[in-house]
């Protein structure tokens, strides 16, 4: 859904003689905004090394490190891959860590997301996942639309926070690296290593809850590699 | 003969000198009758603690049209979490930052709408009022929504652009924007300052203010009968700030 169009107004401004307005207070809330593109937490040639909380191979799902909530998800772990999707029409999918948080500290989770088909459909990572209230967050990206978004779950209703548009995205049948930087109720997000964008929710601890992937609809397998979820330091 | 003095007028008449001693005499009575009454007032005030100067109380409230029913009053100050509130459209942000609600537009030329459709009960009649400023010195609109509906994708419009003193008030039905009340002049604070706009809407009569003060009321022959309520940023070129939102509904 989209806004119509509006004409823009065009402002003109006449020059005139009149001594200038004393400057009014500004409020000090405007100096604690940051700047509309803050530095990166991550660098682009981020490498977690051993500081991670947890690096998944995907050997197995012995030990039910990844379970799903909807009995339609068809899930996968082996061969350094996990594998899921929906077979269920118009519904999604989820694939679930057990791992949870609070973590102690500002964390980075990254991931290479990849689907075994081409698809319009969206697809991404699941964070900050409670279950009992049936409540996360998830950001998707569209590879044929270069599309990504930030959605909020909560119960049965979906809440748009972040919607935009990226050339980072890269098309079927590459996949994408998608990585999150959490420190409490502050996010940025990153796509094949650069960051395209921020969110912040102050009333929020973005940390606390569990942590997946997502596939917003059927017809494709998602593909996950190289998943971790790692500690990156002080703020 | 000229020697420096004042011409001489001649001797004061005895009655003028005798009136002139009277009247000094009544005065010194006035005064004497004045202290009487001054010097206890004056003790007194000594002996009480001085008035308490005005506090000018900055807390936001109603500021036109206040509910006889104060538990009516819904009340968002940001303090917690944006739950409730979300994007409107695609191509835009919407996010909570040390209690204020941060609207945004991704649109290259295009507005973004931040929306509550829960946010009062539905009602015939209706109060809505929010604080706005801007990040930047905008050259662009921004603006109260109200009378929302989510699913029909209409609503109500009252905008200001600060920079120029105007505003304006639009009806949006999917696609089509209809002017109800064209660009015109009002009195609003320039920036960085917050300006309150404020919307009372009974059965289609229409009020709207700036910062208390009445702009222009419309009465819609076909109104909006929804209550969801929102922001609205013209374009990308700057942040909306909202800081709180007042709103009450009656049946």
């Amino acid at each position: 859904m989209s806004l119509g169009p509006r004409g823009r107004l065009v402002l003109f401004f006449h020059g005139g003689h009149s001594a200038a307005q004393p400057a009014p207070t500004q409020d000090p809330f405007l100096a604690t905004l940051s700047a509309p593109t803050p530095t990166p937490h991550i660098p682009s040639n981020y490498e977690s090394g051993a500081n991670f909380i947890i690096k998944d191979g995907f050997t197995n799902n012995l030990n039910h490190n990844w379970y799903n909530h909807e009995y339609w998800t068809e899930l996968a772990v082996g061969d350094g891959k996990l594998s899921f999707d929906s077979s269920d029409q118009d519904s999604y999918a989820t694939a679930i860590s057990t791992i949870t948080g609070p973590f102690d500290q500002p964390v980075y989770i990254q991931a290479d997301l990849s689907t075994d088909a081409s698809t319009a459909e969206s697809y991404g990572v699941l964070f900050d996942d409670h279950y009992p209230t049936n409540e996360f967050f998830v950001f998707q990206i569209n590879p044929e639309s270069k599309q990504y978004t930030l959605h909020h779950h909560i119960g049965r209703q979906w809440y748009l926070r972040m919607s935009g548009v990226t050339d980072l995205i890269k098309s079927y049948p590459a996949a994408n690296t998608i990585g999150i930087y959490m420190n409490k109720g502050y996010l940025e997000f990153y796509i094949n290593h650069g960051m395209i964008d921020v969110y912040q929710d102050s009333g929020s601890d973005f940390q606390s809850g569990q942590t997946g992937f997502y596939a917003n609809n059927s017809g494709f397998h998602v593909v996950v590699t190289n998943f971790a979820i790692n500690r990156t330091g002080a703020p | 003969m000229m020697d420096g003095q004042k011409a001489n007028a001649g001797p004061v008449p005895r009655w003028l000198v005798i009136l002139a001693g009277g009247y000094l005499i009544y005065l010194f009575i006035l005064l004497g009758i004045s202290a009487a009454f001054l010097i206890p007032l004056v003790k007194t005030s000594a002996r009480t603690p001085p008035t308490p100067s005005v506090t000018v109380s900055s807390t936001p409230q109603i500021l036109v049209h206040a509910p006889l029913d104060k538990s009516s009053i819904r009340y968002e100050d940001f303090s917690s979490d944006v739950r409730d509130w979300n994007l409107a459209y695609l191509r835009g942000k919407i996010e909570t930052i040390n209690n204020r609600l941060i609207l945004q537009s991704y649109a290259h030329g295009g507005p973004a709408v931040g929306q509550n459709q829960l946010f009062i009960p539905a009602g015939s009649l209706y109060y809505v009022q929010a604080d706005f400023m801007t990040d930047v010195d905008a050259d662009q609109p921004y603006g109260l929504v109200f009378g929302r509906d989510n699913e029909l994708d209409t609503f109500y419009l009252f905008e200001i652009l600060p920079r120029l003193q105007q505003f304006a008030f639009y009806k949006y039905t999917p696609g089509t924007w209809e002017t109800l009340v064209p660009f015109s002049g009002a009195e609003m604070k320039p920036y960085p300052q917050a300006n309150t706009l404020s919307a009372y809407f009974d059965k289609g009569q229409i009020e709207l203010y700036i910062n208390g003060n009445r702009a222009t009321s419309y009465t819609d022959q076909r109104p909006y009968l929804s209550v969801g309520v929102g922001a609205f940023a013209a374009d990308p070129s700057y942040r909306l700030i909202v800081s709180d939102f007042f709103a009450y509904s009656e049946k």
